[in-house]
């Protein structure tokens, strides 16, 4: 569950220490990381558009009702699925769920969706 | 000669256990007693959808993760598919779904859609011919 106090950090500083630790192998902690970095992103969507983000899935949602894709994500992308995704990696940062390549792939995506939302982390 | 093409033969067994476990999830999901055992088989369904594709090419991923490989091969070389790691990922979502329950009725719902566009895909592509 998402909370008002969930995020530490900014979702790029998140989005920074998780590339960190993929690249020391930690792929848990890496998972983690993406997860709070999307956390932390959809928070920070829903104060700006005044979105009550207790439940982020509605807010992804309400997002895509919305969003003016014009000036933000483009079409092909997609806030519900992504906030999706990222729940898979929160899962395996708990639970070391996913095969590598399977972390692989859901990392790209994820972390492709929070440079869009973001820009790039340095 | 023989006209018989193993690779083929196999990729129109893969198309039809695809269709065939992707109808039995659907009607796993209407008796609504076990979602999660829906989405394990929807997502096998995607499975099977790679291998028609991949068998059709003359290719055999047998391990899920050759499976992948094969699929972003597919992605980068059709700009048409640009959504396919996407919904192939809300697939592998249904599947951890299976295991940990990480997902609300909505997110459920929305994995499910993208998992049966992904399945919609994979066949879209065999029956033309891969």
């Amino acid at each position: 569950m998402a909370t008002e106090t969930a995020a530490e950090y900014t979702p790029l500083e998140y989005l920074s220490r998780a590339d960190k630790e993929l690249a020391f192998g930690n792929h848990q902690k890496a998972a983690g990381y993406l997860w709070k970095a999307t956390e932390a992103t959809f928070i920070g969507l829903a104060r700006a558009r005044e979105l009550d983000c207790g439940d982020l899935s509605a807010v992804a949602v309400a997002l895509e009702k919305t969003e003016d894709r014009k000036g933000g994500i483009p079409a092909k992308q997609d806030y519900h699925s992504n906030l999706i995704h990222a729940k898979t990696l929160r899962e395996h940062a708990e639970w070391e769920l996913l095969e590598r390549y399977e972390l692989d792939d859901n990392y790209e995506l994820t972390r492709a969706f929070l440079v869009q939302c973001n820009g790039e982390s340095e | 000669m023989s006209l018989s093409n193993p690779g083929r033969e196999r990729a129109a067994r893969h198309a039809a256990q695809a269709q065939e476990y992707r109808r039995l999830a659907d009607l796993l999901l209407a008796r609504e007693t076990a979602p999660e055992a829906a989405g394990e088989l929807l997502y096998a369904a995607a499975k099977q959808g790679i291998n028609a594709v991949a068998n059709q090419q003359g290719i055999n991923p047998a391990a899920t993760a050759a499976k992948r490989r094969f699929l972003a091969a597919i992605a980068e070389s059709a700009p048409t598919a640009a959504a396919l790691m996407d919904n192939w990922q809300s697939a592998a979502d249904l599947h951890i779904h299976a295991d940990r329950l990480h997902l609300p009725a909505a997110d459920f719902t929305k994995a499910w859609e993208k998992a049966q566009a992904f399945i919609d895909q994979m066949l879209a592509i065999y029956a033309g011919g891969g």
